[in-house]
């Protein structure tokens, strides 16, 4: 029976290995960075390679991020988190889960300037649009320009957006539309009749593009990046800035009570992200994410995107739409019957 | 000398840890429904009553062909009879958002989508069906079980009294239909404890399913745990009183067939016209059961659905479940051992205690033990939440109950008289317990860690609420895939983690026999002088 | 020497009385029997001697050491006690050969030593068999030298031939017999065959209802059984109903008018009583004795066993005939196997 001893060893062995696989690397100085972006693994890489500081990347889409930022807490695992929406990071400030006061020696542009954050609850990255319109080409009514186009009874159950839940860049297009119909509370009424207008809600960018290809839908509302990333693979699709359109920054975010190597880590992070170098590597990547208008003035804007001065560029209170984040979202959901 | 505090202590051991593993966790959790904070959320009934009308129509839809298969592949003899309990077999252990994956694929196919099937599937009747499908190796392995008790000889009564044939199929049903109730309780309460259906299908036509809903609580922004407590509490409160309903059953109504001593059966060859109608049920069977949703995922493998090109970082999502399930069902296995004192000193009250709170845990789905965990383990003094080992010791804790039940049998069966030989006899520890203890429940013990590995690699629930960041189980790569429409990434993660644990399996059985296989050689030993 | 003493024992199983201020020494190099009914504690008392269950109250003394006693919070477990056992489903090792189940009892798994003992019980041939491959006689053999593998101070057997035939239990006692006279070692041998106690015992031990009712060599025990049980074991039956009576100094009852001597235990003059007589005490006669009637008649290993019903008289009792019995006689008996017994409910 010695031998079966034999066997339970070589099981041991595995399981040992599987241990140290799991193990939570020692962080010796790894900073922890929580990504909704595609280029985060990308910079990192080229971050640690420049700088020989290492980062570990952990790659979530932004609602499963924010929960999770939410879960852990007072006991963050986290030293960083990069994700779109200024709305939901001013959330996180005002829970004392991300700092207050924030700021970096960066040259902004114009639109960097707009962009910074009004308590220094986060680091403006790059520009993209909340929500715009992508409708095939052979689109055939006139296609719409203005969000209360989207109610017109010809597009009774056409249109599609993301969940707010879910996907974080879908809040500030749910808060343009709250906008839209009044602010909030008065807004709900337009989601309502949008609701009985059919509006289809999907988890993510891609199910609602791909609903969009497959023709359960002919009018996607989703995030620019995505837009024109989905633009670039297949001309049978065009993108339409509605009037007005919402900003929607990437925004960079450290963990409430941060502080000495640590923070001296972060910061030199972020400030690599939005170096020359930075905005290089983000824009060339060649994901969705890369589709963004860069905010400082060393960073050249990307080709495929039309010029922000084409943009009827709205502009929304992330302080504002921050506090209502816990609202926001759990109405929707009860609203849309998605619970 | 022996410490009688030490050795009375083992059982108490036990039921502390179970409590504080499992009974603490879950109570904490369901508490937090009357907690004071307010829910963002309403919570909607839509979720729970959904789960119970589905729960009681697939309950329903799948007693009688689970005791027809049971009845066919026990009485008769017909063309592809022997396919029938492979097929049930490969359906019990399909991962069921994978089987989901299969399905939808084929319903996404270009010829398929705009078909009335399509939506048909695409709606409640899919949920159902596919339901169904999961249900039925339950009705099988009970029907069978009946069957085998009926035996020949209460139906050579039936016609050498020449009963009519109405009469005697009363009888037959009268006696069917304690094992129909219980099965039917057993299929409602896995149906609406199901969560890969909920999470592809059902996220996907936006239909509330009560265990779906519970996760959505707590993964969206911000999470809302009050409101996933209270959806929790219906969802035990009728696990708990189908339990007690079959229970009931069990205790008042199937006595007539538990005291049956019956010979064993001999099959019958079906008649000409019947063997066909039953080999096309089968055909139907293995067909609507797994080939087609296996065909599907083969499909999409090969470039045939919509999805991407590739992922390499979700392909570590197999050897992290791989790990994941490695080490969760030793700590099952640690636990089962921990645990089993006291479940042996039943006529202790904490003997008792551990009984009730092993059969209890049975009704407690995966997502409400994941959520229990998350808000246990999400700070203070012990946080773990975010850290493999959390959803480690969650995945051990949540194979424990059903290990107990599983090597109770095998391990109680070891003939006493074995250990006690051994504690006479050998006076080497080691010797003994190496050489003599172990081996005696060596097979059980394989056994129950190949279940529970398996049972692990493809959990769900537990997964998609605790795992790591960056470390994502098998199952959440899957339903990632699933829901973000990339069918190629999933059916090729899906086939290959099959294969993988085929092999897996294969290596585990060639080891297992190498190991057993004794040299029979009768070697020379020298005579002592 | 006492190897082996009981000392006040008390032990409790599921809250019943199983063995009950149980008084017991085994002397050194002695074969003792115990026998009783089904429940009487017989192997509860061998598991105790072990070790395997420990006593509720009272002690165990092994070799003038305490090794059981929870007043003293004393407990030696069974593989520090050197003691061998036998069981009655062999509990051979299924998944190892009988040279390694006997090699395991051996200090250093001496394999050549192990042969050895089995080359003593004569099933060396047996050695890389594995016991589900040989017949029961020779797994008990293989048991016996497991059990001797330790040289133990004492050798414990469980109703060691229960679960084998005739035959092969036959040729075992003699065997376990020879080899532990030849040892010398202490042997305690629980058994419900009588057959066992005759042929092997130095002395007898009865236990009934959990407590040991008589303990004394098999002459002893035949002379003057205590209760009715033991009258019954040593061949006595009838369990006729009568009263006590005392005639011209000789106790006796009277049956049917007939005054018949016997040996009373526990019975006083004019106290109600069941009467146990042994057929060898029995005989049947034309002229003197009650007057009876043959009831059953059936041969018997060469001899007619022939019972006897008498007036007045539910039950019978029974002779052993060299030639057919006739229909009726006059039954009269050997005082020496006629005992009277309080009377009880009769099982």
């Amino acid at each position: 029976m010695r031998r079966l001893i034999g066997a339970s060893l070589i099981v041991l062995l595995l399981m040992g290995a599987a241990i140290i696989y799991l193990w939570p690397r020692s962080r010796g100085g790894a900073l922890v960075l929580y990504c909704a972006l595609d280029y985060c693994a990308d910079v990192a890489q080229a971050y640690q390679h420049l700088s020989g500081d290492s980062v570990e990347v952990v790659r979530l889409s932004t609602g499963p991020l924010l929960a999770r930022i939410t879960a852990e807490g007072h006991t963050p695992h986290w030293e960083v988190a990069w994700f779109d929406g200024p709305e939901a990071a001013e959330g996180l400030a005002a829970a004392d889960l991300a700092a207050h006061g924030l700021a970096l020696p960066v040259s902004w542009n114009a639109i960097g300037r707009a962009e910074q954050s009004p308590d220094g609850a986060y680091i403006p990255t790059g520009l993209t649009l909340a929500g715009v319109f992508v409708v095939p080409q052979s689109f055939a009514a006139g296609p719409p320009l203005a969000w209360k186009d989207l109610l017109r009874p010809g597009l009774r159950g056409r249109v599609g957006m993301n969940n707010p839940a879910i996907s974080g860049p879908a809040l500030p297009v749910l808060a343009g539309l709250l906008t839209q119909g009044g602010g909030w509370p008065a807004g709900q009424t337009f989601i309502e009749a949008l609701k009985r207008n059919g509006l289809h809600v999907y988890a993510k960018n891609n199910a609602t593009l791909t609903a969009l290809k497959s023709g359960q839908i002919e009018i996607a509302v989703v995030q620019s990046s995505a837009a024109y990333y989905w633009q670039r693979h297949d001309p049978g699709l065009r993108v339409i800035l509605p009037q007005p359109a919402y900003d929607l920054p990437s925004v960079m975010v450290i963990s409430a009570g941060l502080h000495g190597r640590n923070l001296v880590a972060a910061r030199k992070f972020m400030q690599f992200v939005l170096s020359a170098n930075g905005n290089r590597l983000r824009s060339q990547e060649g994901s969705a994410d890369s589709l963004y208008w860069p905010l400082t003035q060393e960073a050249s804007p990307n080709s495929q995107l039309p010029k922000i001065s084409q943009v009827t560029l709205a502009h929304l209170n992330p302080i504002y739409w921050g506090k209502l984040d816990k609202v926001l979202s759990p109405w929707f959901s009860n609203v849309m019957g998605l619970n | 000398m022996i410490n009688y505090r030490r050795l009375r202590a083992a059982p108490l051991f036990g039921l502390l840890l179970f409590t504080a593993l499992f009974v603490i966790p879950v109570i904490w959790f369901l508490l937090g429904a009357f907690s004071s904070s307010t829910s963002s959320r309403t919570i909607s009934i839509v979720a729970v009553r959904n789960s119970v009308l589905i729960g009681i129509a697939v309950s329903l839809l799948s007693v009688v062909p689970g005791l027809a298969l049971g009845w066919l592949s026990d009485r008769w003899v017909f063309p592809l009879r022997r396919l029938i309990t492979p097929i049930i077999w490969l359906l019990f252990l399909f991962p069921s958002y994978l089987l989901t994956t299969g399905w939808q694929i084929v319903m996404d196919a270009p010829w398929m989508r705009d078909s009335v099937w399509a939506g048909y599937f695409n709606g409640v009747l899919g949920i159902i069906f596919l339901l169904t499908m999961k249900g039925l190796p339950f009705a099988y392995f009970t029907g069978l079980a009946v069957w085998r008790m009926l035996g020949n000889d209460l139906f050579d009564a039936l016609a050498t009294l020449a009963v009519p044939r109405v009469r005697a199929s009363r009888v037959i049903i009268t006696l069917l239909l304690p094992a129909a109730a219980a099965t039917a309780v057993v299929v409602f309460v896995e149906t609406i404890q199901e969560f890969g259906i909920p999470a592809t299908l059902g996220a996907a036509i936006h239909l509330p399913i009560v265990t779906y809903a519970i996760y959505t609580q707590l993964t969206s922004a911000p999470p809302d745990f009050r409101a996933a407590a209270l959806l929790s509490l219906p969802l035990v409160g009728l696990a708990v009183m189908a339990a007690a309903v079959q229970a009931l059953i069990h205790h008042r109504r199937a006595v007539a067939l538990k005291t049956r001593r019956s010979k064993p059966l001999a099959r019958c060859a079906l008649p000409q016209s019947g063997r066909f109608v039953a080999a096309l049920a089968v055909c139907l069977f293995a067909i609507f059961g797994v080939l087609i949703p296996l065909a599907g995922l083969a499909y999409a493998a090969v470039g045939g659905a919509s999805g991407t090109a590739g992922d390499i970082a979700a392909w570590s999502s197999l050897f992290n479940s791989l790990c994941y399930a490695m080490l969760g069902a030793a700590l099952a296995l640690l636990g089962v051992f921990a645990i089993w004192p006291a479940l042996r000193a039943r006529g202790t009250w904490y003997g008792q205690a551990v009984d009730i709170m092993t059969l209890v845990n049975m009704a407690i789905p995966g997502v409400i033990l994941g959520a229990a965990y998350l808000i246990a383990f999400n700070g203070g003094w012990l946080p773990l939440y975010g850290t493999p080992l959390l959803l480690v010791l969650a995945y051990g804790a949540a194979q424990v109950p059903m290990l107990l039940r599983l090597l109770q049998a095998p391990l109680s069966q070891v003939p006493r008289g074995l250990h006690e030989a051994a504690s006479v006899h050998v006076a080497n520890h080691e010797t003994r317990l190496l050489d003599v203890r172990l081996p005696l429940i060596a097979d059980p013990l394989c056994w129950g860690y190949a279940l529970a590995f398996g049972a692990i690699f493809f959990e769900l629930p537990i997964s998609e609420l605790l795992y790591p960041p960056g470390r994502p189980p098998f199952g959440v790569a899957i339903v990632a895939f699933n829901q973000a429409l990339d069918y190629t990434q999933a059916a090729r993660l899906g086939l290959a983690a099959m294969g993988v644990l085929f092999l897996f399996g294969a290596g585990a059985a060639g080891l297992m026999h190498l190991a057993q296989n004794h040299n029979r050689k009768y070697h020379d030993v020298p005579v002592a002088v | 020497m006492c190897l082996l003493q009981f000392e006040l024992v008390d032990k409790h199983l599921d809250r019943r009385a199983v063995l009950q201020q149980l008084d017991l020494s085994i002397q050194e190099g002695e074969l003792l029997v115990i026998i009783g009914g089904s429940g009487a504690g017989k192997s509860t008392l061998l598991r105790l001697a072990v070790g395997l269950e420990r006593v509720n109250a009272g002690r165990i003394h092994l070799d003038g050491v305490c090794v059981d006693s929870p007043a003293d919070g004393v407990f030696i477990p069974p593989r520090r006690r050197r003691m061998g056992m036998v069981f009655q489903d062999f509990a051979l090792w299924p998944h190892m050969s009988c040279l390694d189940n006997v090699a395991a009892a051996l200090p250093g798994d001496d394999r050549s030593q192990a042969m050895n003992l089995l080359r003593r019980l004569q099933i060396d041939e047996l050695a890389a068999r594995r016991p589900g491959e040989i017949s029961g006689g020779q797994q008990q053999r293989v048991g016996l030298a497991r059990a001797l593998a330790s040289r133990p101070r004492l050798l414990l057997l469980d109703e060691p031939f229960s679960s084998l035939d005739v035959d092969t239990t036959e040729a075992l006692r003699l065997e376990m017999l020879r080899v532990v006279r030849e040892e010398g070692i202490t042997t305690l041998l629980v058994s419900h065959d009588p057959v066992d106690a005759w042929r092997l015992a130095d002395r007898i031990a009865v236990l009934e209802g959990g407590r040991l009712v008589q303990c004394a060599s098999p002459a002893a025990l035949y002379a003057q059984p205590r209760t009715a049980r033991i009258a019954r074991f040593t061949g006595a039956e009838g369990g006729l109903d009568a009263v006590m009576e005392i005639r011209d100094g000789v106790n006796g009852v009277r049956i049917a008018g007939h005054f018949l001597p016997a040996t009373p235990q526990d019975v006083s003059n004019g106290d109600k009583c069941n009467v146990y007589a042994r057929p060898e005490g029995v005989s049947i006669n034309g002229a003197d004795g009650i007057p009876c009637e043959l009831a059953h008649c059936a041969f018997e290993s060469g001899v007619f066993r022939a019972y006897w019903s008498l007036p007045g008289q539910a039950r019978w009792l029974c002779t052993l005939e060299n030639d057919p019995p006739p229909p009726r006689g006059r039954l009269y008996t050997d005082v020496q196997h006629v005992f009277l017994y309080p009377m009880e409910n009769q099982t």
